[in-house]
């Protein structure tokens, strides 16, 4: 929502690389992140905050995704094809 | 607005809805409701169109119309209902209808108990497919909250998701043979 955008070639990296990090954990540069670094071999870290098993995070990933996905997917509702078929013809405010 | 404007304008919400969608029903887990928030943000949209700046994105205007809609009706909505988040889940989990995978209700089920912003953040980040950057500005906030907010979340679904030992254990195995062992 900023100047940069208007560069069209913006759009697709953070896409992918938000999804990418979320699913693996590697996430890069924050504070935050540090705190959360993945353990590559798979074993759980029980209670320590850094918490998730790669295994784990890829799951949660995938499943969040799938969530996200199977609404998506779904045909548009007629009754929204109707509002902006009303809104067009109006044009106006309603 | 011109015949021109108007049915581009039209083809970019229709480009848009699908996400759209997605998005009400993940975050407020019910798909009445999120029909009626996705309905009131096309309304919103349409007629506060000056308000959008052209070449930026559209995405993540309409989504950030959408959840300060979801927001604000759910702060008053608290005021009146004390158990907002109870009665939430417990709505949700009465719908277990078209669901189809018990797996993905469970975890349905357990994004439906994150805290919003948490829910939100993750998301955003996650299936949406926004960057940091952008997800800090829909939600109006700084990117190291959303970060902290999405490590949370994550942290919080692993330890419901994970309760469940060996029963998650195969589940996850299947996932991944299924799934293949890397993120899209």
């Amino acid at each position: 929502m900023t100047d940069k955008q208007k560069s069209g070639a913006r759009d697709k990296t953070p896409e992918e690389k938000g999804r990418m990090d979320l699913a693996t954990g590697n996430a890069s540069n924050s504070a935050a992140d540090d705190a959360v670094s993945p353990m590559m071999d798979g074993q759980p870290a029980a209670d320590d905050k850094s918490g998730l098993s790669s295994d784990l995070q890829a799951h949660i990933g995938r499943q969040l995704r799938a969530a996200f996905d199977e609404v998506a997917r779904e045909p548009i509702p007629d009754r929204f094809m109707q509002l902006l078929k009303d809104l067009e013809e109006s044009g106006s405010k309603k | 607005m011109n015949q021109k404007a108007s049915a581009s304008l039209k083809e970019a919400l229709v480009g848009e809805m699908s996400n759209l969608r997605a998005f009400a029903v993940s975050l407020c887990g019910d798909k009445e409701r999120a029909d009626d928030l996705v309905q009131e943000t096309l309304y919103k949209a349409w007629n506060h169109l000056d308000s959008f700046r052209e070449g930026t994105n559209l995405k993540a205007w309409l989504f950030t119309i959408l959840r300060n809609t979801y927001f604000s009706e759910r702060r008053k909505r608290r005021r009146e209902v004390e158990d907002a988040d109870g009665s939430y889940a417990a709505k949700l989990s009465t719908h277990p209808e078209q669901h189809g995978h018990m797996d993905l209700q469970d975890f349905r089920e357990a994004l439906a108990e994150l805290p919003d912003d948490q829910r939100e953040a993750l998301i955003l980040v996650g299936a949406a497919g926004f960057s940091y950057e952008e997800a800090a500005e829909i939600s109006d906030c700084a990117i190291g909250t959303i970060k902290s907010r999405v490590n949370r979340a994550r942290n919080r679904l692993g330890e419901s998701l994970g309760a469940s030992g060996e029963e998650f254990d195969q589940g996850l195995a299947s996932a991944l043979a299924s799934a293949g062992p890397t993120s899209r």
